[in-house]
């Protein structure tokens, strides 16, 4: 069995494995859907989803703890995952194939030598992981301010020591580096007394821009399946579909270029892991310093490695091209060092570390300079249901999409800049776009977030039932009329379709019933009979009294005698025979057409802002009901109204 | 020690025979992982299956009346297994179309033993809903101002609420729970923004002498008359006796000349024999059964009178009738 | 003993204790850091809960002193309650929760009177305490609030500092049992480490709420969009008085805003009433004020419900209290 034939198996099985996961994220108990299929199984094996979201909230959440087999396999391997397992890198590796197939041997050579720029992915990922640990730091530099915590002293303590040994580490040089602890110390207690440790830190997870595992899941979820939707009919729509798009086959056409672009210059992922293969006790190398040269080796090296030199360990990808390509079985992948030597260091520079780092932990109060998260907070963004509050729900989105794809509505939307930069493609709500609102009795997106930044509801908690009653369901936002432009109330056109399609019971909508003199509506009666009237003025359409909600009644006579319009023509009016006046209007005198109309009202404390009142309101263009986040659950501080429970 | 390399053909046997091992465990895995349902699946099941829990009436609506207490779970039907509520009752509403049906028994707070049971079946349409209600309708039943169709009896009220039929049944004629029974259906009605809605079918006929809340629509086999369908039916008080006047509307003024015809000719093959008739008839009439049948078209609306105990009556009542739809049609 | 072939197994054999170590710390830290659960419905970072300030075994106490000024009738009021040494020990970190609200002058009536302010910082650092400050989350911009009441000069002048509130100074808090204060945002920096606290509030009409006395006061600890709780406001008031225990209050009833509260804006609004109270029930100090209102106890739900739970007494005769008055 030829291992390198092994691996394309294991390429094509992971491969399609992950398909087949995205395939089957729609709500059902049919084999093809979700039923128990571990659709978030990729995610939690990816550690850089683990690490992410442990640096933003100290926790590794259920599943995530997956991550730990790929951490203790390439410890012990080398980068398997990228060589064997990532979907994306698979994707890579074909279309790079497939680009390079009819060149040269000199020119493949060429396109697989390692480059500088490589070590560019190191630096992304110093900043990813830096932006996510930018609350750890706000942490640290609180600790002057809690005096008397003990802990804070031993952890103060700890982290001088630590400080010190990895300062004379890097310099060697004792001197300097009590020197700078000195520094440290200074920098510390003047930020974190003089200055709001808050305003200068804080974390955010945006691994999953990078990410490939996210960045395969979305657009799988939100591009591929779409369009393979589409063709079957289903119109699935996702607004920031486009943006997605273009990274992604981006990603994937730079292959043309240089095989494995993205692999080897642009992804966090195998940085990670490159950092993590420094001690592998197995790894690829030469059996002898000397070959005769022939560097078939390199011929479809997909890490770039170098296998014919001084091999990066670091770089590469355990893809073993090289190993079957040696005719005189120099290269071997076991438990000795090349023979021509290796390069351990990936080639992060010192200074680039520190830029990388800065720029990321500059990045998020950089970003959140709007105010997004404080008194500028976009009411327009509506998460789903579950979600957390805003801050801590960008320490865990991935944007990888999995919520978007199971809504059954298709209500939850990749946001584009709605939620400020970094909530780029993280899940909101649009009611325009999906075929509903958020169905009350729906519950997949929290079930399917692989990291709770959408927590996991039952039921009974979303709904506000039984041991929940007490919280009241969970709420998105609230509805708002725009009484300049709902039909009954700005324009005396009778429609109650918000109230009629409001899921909730008892309904969120009320209606304010009113009676209206439409215009022109005051007339001169011509003649009359117990049942009809024939008035003066301009003619109507014929019909266009008779929907059942205009009225005519003498201008003298009191609200009694007012009467549905059974029947019109262009000047008379017919009413019930069973309702005839008792006394008709006389001719000579005034009658009055009235339109009865129900205006809609919302009642806060029900309104759980599911949208589908927005989604149905007939004025289509900007609703005139519409959802905004206010007196949202995850937030006491969206309140509109005090709130039970 | 032991390496993998282009010529170390056992080892690498083993190792991809250990990997492929283990891409078919992890298949195996994922297989028995996905039996175990998403809990999002499960509500849906839930939700989808036909037994799901009815929501409580009293839990949905504020209008249930002080007096009154829920006295037994709420349960819903659907067409499926609407048998096992109401037996062979299930035909009437089936035939008709019913969507769906919600139960509950209520009972009032201070006596033992006196309860109701609130039915409210989904019938899709108002003229559905109106069908059941009048083929259903007691003729002891005394009209109520609730809504355009309802009515009540010593013990119970029905009415047509939208597209909704409900019958609200008490368990006895006891007067404290007579009255919660009309504050519930009007409590429901004041609750329910589209309770209101008249059928205009029923304005063509004409007011005089008819005999108030006579109106019934047959959805179907009207008069044994398999063609019949959606047949509006009025009675009108002529000599003593009842005469039921009746009409359907038709797709176009030749289906209706169609459909006429085809009644008449019905009306022949089953030994009706055509009487000769005044000059001021709109057609010969026919006698059949002992009573006379009238039958012709008027634009689009088949119309006559069903079983007149005269031809004077039979005649007078069809002029009438074709003025109605002259004037409709206008 | 140095082949290459010895190095080779020993370079293996340190790589691979390596790649367990990291291994093993990276499986040990996994399993610490796991989380089954995931996050409740309300994960906030850090939230904290209001210390019991009042001062153990000294009982519900109430002096009403009468007289026009503020200086003498506190002190007098203080010293019926038997000194504010009975309160303030050397050493004591002591927070003045003053009424702040407003950008208006003194003579308004609208926020906590500057003279009354000092001369209670006067009093504390004099028994003692080690710091006092001054700190309230007014309505309009709190510098300008602080310096157009003048209470900033007569704090800076006694020696005590001024807290203003800015967006760290609040911190989520809940309180137990509450249904309004869940997670709500609570300027709580100035009460870290702080030992006592004292709140100092004029009496006033509330259009809302009936009244603004004492229990009101702690109103100015709530931050974020506290108006919601304009709707409910005797619960809002009720749920802070059952969350804050001060060491005392002082109730300022020198002239009483009867009209157009709680900001008033005419010298027509106020009432000279000639009334200073000290409690430590501010149950009972809002029921007496209630009294300088022209209103009773029963008038305002907040003190009713309060009284029901056992926070305090609205009858405060019951507390027999000592009257006095300076001329």
């Amino acid at each position: 069995m030829n291992i390198v034939n092994v691996r394309r198996v294991t390429q094509v099985f992971f491969f399609l494995l992950f398909l087949w996961f995205c395939v089957v994220s729609t709500v059902g108990e049919r084999w093809h859907q979700l039923r128990g299929w571990p659709i978030n199984w990729f995610l939690q094996l990816d550690p850089l989803v683990a690490l992410g979201t442990l640096l933003t909230t100290n926790k590794i959440y259920a599943g995530l703890i997956w991550a730990l087999l790929t951490i203790a396999l390439t410890i012990l391997l080398g980068r398997f995952f990228c060589g064997w397992v990532c979907p994306f890198g698979a994707l890579h590796q074909f279309v790079g194939w497939a680009g390079r197939r009819r060149r040269k041997h000199a020119e493949r050579v060429a396109l697989n030598q390692y480059r500088g720029a490589q070590v560019l992915k190191y630096y992304l990922l110093a900043a990813l992981l830096s932006a996510a640990a930018g609350g750890l730091l706000a942490e640290l530099a609180r600790l002057p301010h809690h005096r008397t915590a003990p802990t804070g002293m031993v952890l103060a303590v700890g982290f001088a020591i630590f400080a010190v040994l990895a300062i004379r580490k890097w310099t060697g040089n004792w001197k300097r580096a009590i020197g700078g602890l000195v520094v440290l110390v200074a920098v510390w207690f003047g930020l974190g007394l003089l200055s709001l440790p808050e305003k200068f830190a804080a974390s955010a997870l945006q691994t999953g821009l990078l990410d490939p595992i996210p960045i395969m899941h979305r657009s799988v979820n939100l591009v591929l399946l779409s369009a393979v939707d589409a063709a079957g009919g289903s119109n699935r729509i996702y607004v920031a579909g486009g943006s997605i798009a273009l990274v992604f086959f981006a990603a994937v056409v730079l292959n043309l270029w240089i095989p494995r672009f993205y692999c080897r210059f642009v992804c966090p992922l195998g940085a990670l892991f490159g950092v993590l293969v420094r001690w592998t006790p197995w790894r690829v190398g030469k059996r002898q310093g000397d070959c005769n040269q022939c560097e078939l080796c390199e011929n479809n090296c997909e890490g770039a490695c170098d296998p014919f030199g001084k091999i990066r360990t670091s770089e590469c990808l355990l893809c073993l091209n090289c190993l079957k390509a040696c005719r005189q079985a120099q290269m071997t992948y076991g438990p000795g060092r090349s023979a021509a030597g290796e390069v351990e260091s990936p080639g992060v520079t010192r200074r680039g570390f520190f830029v990388a780092a800065f720029a990321g932990v500059a990045s998020v109060p950089a970003a959140r300079l709007a105010g997004n998260l404080d008194q500028n907070w976009n009411s327009g963004v509506v998460r789903p249901p579950g979600a957390l509050s805003e801050e801590i729900f960008l320490d865990r989105c991935l944007k990888c999409g999995q919520c978007m794809r199971v809504c059954p509505t298709n209500v939850i939307q990749p946001a584009v800049l709605e939620a400020g930069l970094e909530g780029l493609w993280t899940p909101v709500l649009n009611f325009r776009a999906g075929t509903s609102g958020c169905q009350l009795n729906c519950i997949a997106c929290g079930n399917v977030c692989p990291t709770a930044a959408i927590r996991p509801l039952a039921l009974d908690e979303k709904l506000g039932r039984g041991e929940f009653a007490s919280a009241g369901p969970i709420r998105l936002g609230t509805a708002f009329v725009d009484r300049g432009r709902c039909l009954p109330w700005a324009m005396d056109a009778p429609c109650i379709v918000c109230q009629e399609n409001c899921p909730v019971s008892p309904k969120a909508i009320f209606l304010r019933e009113e009676f209206q003199i439409i215009r022109d509506g005051t007339r001169k009666v011509r003649s009359s009979s117990s049942t009809s009237v024939t008035l003066d003025g301009a003619p109507w359409r014929t019909g266009k009294l008779a929907t059942g909600d205009y009225f005519i009644r003498p201008e003298s006579a009191p609200e009694q005698e007012r009467r549905l319009i059974a029947e019109n023509s262009a000047d008379s009016i017919r009413i019930a025979s069973s309702a005839s006046w008792t006394e008709s209007p006389a001719a000579g005198a005034r009658a009055v057409l009235e339109v009865r109309l129900q205006k809609p009202v919302i009642d806060p404390d029900l309104c759980i802002g599911c949208g589908v009142c927005q989604h149905e309101c007939p004025v289509s263009g900007l609703r005139a009901i519409r959802v905004t986040a206010e007196n949202e659950s995850r937030t006491r501080r969206h309140s509109l109204t005090p709130r039970a429970g | 020690m032991r390496q993998l390399c282009n010529s170390c053909s056992r080892l690498e046997r083993t190792v991809g025979f250990v990997v492929l091992l283990s891409l078919l465990a992890i298949a195996g895995g994922i297989f028995f992982k996905q039996f175990s349902f998403n809990p999002a699946v499960l509500i849906a099941r839930e939700i989808a299956s036909p037994q799901k829990r009815a929501e409580s009436l009293a839990a949905t609506v504020p209008w249930l009346p002080a007096a009154l207490k829920e006295f037994g779970p709420a349960e819903s039907f659907t067409p499926d297994n609407l048998y096992d509520k109401i037996d062979g009752k299930a035909e009437l509403y089936l035939a008709a179309g019913v969507v769906g049906m919600r139960c509950q028994r209520f009972a009032l707070k201070e006596a033992d033993g006196q309860w109701l049971e609130w039915f409210d079946y989904d019938m899709g349409t108002l003229p559905q809903a109106f069908s059941v209600f009048s083929t259903q309708r007691r003729a002891e039943g005394e009209s109520l101002d609730l809504t355009d169709y309802a009515y009540r009896t010593q013990n119970a009220v029905y009415f047509v609420a939208g597209s909704n039929y409900i019958e609200v049944v008490a368990s006895s004629s006891n007067q404290a729970l007579m009255n919660a029974t009309l504050d519930l259906a009007k409590r429901f009605v004041a609750a329910s923004p589209l309770s209101t809605g008249r059928l205009p079918e029923f304005e063509i006929f004409p007011p005089e002498n008819l005999v108030p809340g006579s109106q019934t629509l047959q959805s179907a086999d009207a008069f044994g008359f398999d063609q019949f369908k959606n047949v509006f039916t009025a009675q009108y008080r002529a000599r003593d006796t009842d005469v039921m006047v009746f009409l359907t509307p038709c797709s176009s003024a030749e289906a209706a000349a169609a459909l006429s015809a085809a009644y008449r000719s019905f009306l022949l093959a089953n030994g009706g024999k055509e009487m000769e008739a005044p000059a001021s008839s709109l057609a010969k009439p026919v006698e059949i059964m002992g009573g006379v049948e009238l039958v012709f078209s008027k634009g689009k609306f088949v119309a006559g009178v069903h079983s007149a105990p005269s031809i004077g009556v039979a005649v007078e009542l069809a002029g009438r009738l074709s003025e109605r739809l002259a004037e409709n049609n206008k | 003993m140095n082949s290459p072939a010895h190095n080779t197994r020993r370079d293996f054999i340190v790589r691979t204790t390596k790649a367990g170590l990291a291994i093993a710390a990276a499986g040990t830290a996994g399993v610490l850091l796991h989380d089954r659960k995931g996050p409740s419905a309300y994960a906030s970072a850090e939230t904290v809960s209001v210390p019991d300030f009042s001062v153990t075994g000294v009982g519900r106490h109430l002096s009403i002193v009468t007289g026009s000024d503020r200086i003498k009738t506190v002190n007098r009021a203080l010293q019926a309650l038997g000194g504010i040494e009975q309160f303030i020990k050397p050493g004591d970190r002591v927070v003045l929760k003053v009424n702040a609200a407003f950008a208006s002058p003194a003579s308004l009536g609208a926020t906590s009177h500057p003279d009354l302010v000092g001369e209670v910082i006067k009093l504390c650092l004099r028994a003692g305490a080690a710091a006092v400050s001054v700190t309230d989350n007014p309505i309009n911009d709190p510098a300008s609030c602080f310096t157009l009441t003048g209470i900033a000069k007569a704090a800076e002048a006694a020696g005590a500092r001024v807290i203003l509130p800015d967006a760290a100074a609040f911190k989520p808090a809940t309180l137990a049992g509450g249904r309004l204060i869940r997670d709500w945002p609570l300027l709580f920096e100035p009460l870290r480490g702080a030992t006592k606290l004292i709140g100092i509030a004029p009496v006033k009409d509330h259009h809302r709420s009936g009244a603004s006395m004492t229990m009101k006061n702690w109103y100015g600890l709530l931050g974020g969009r506290r108006n919601i709780f304009h709707q409910d406001i005797h619960t809002i008031i009720f749920e802070l008085a059952q969350m804050v225990r001060p060491t005392l209050v002082i109730l300022d009833g020198t002239n009483t805003m009867m009209s157009n509260g709680p900001t008033g804006g005419s010298l027509e609004d106020l009432k000279a009433t000639h009334t200073m109270i000290v409690s430590t029930d501010q149950v009972a100090a809002d029921a007496f004020g209630a009294t300088l209102l022209g209103k009773t106890a029963d008038d305002l739900p907040f003190i009713t419900k309060a009284a029901g739970a056992g926070l305090g007494t609205a009858d405060f005769e019951s507390l027999k209290p000592r009257r006095d008055n300076v001329l």
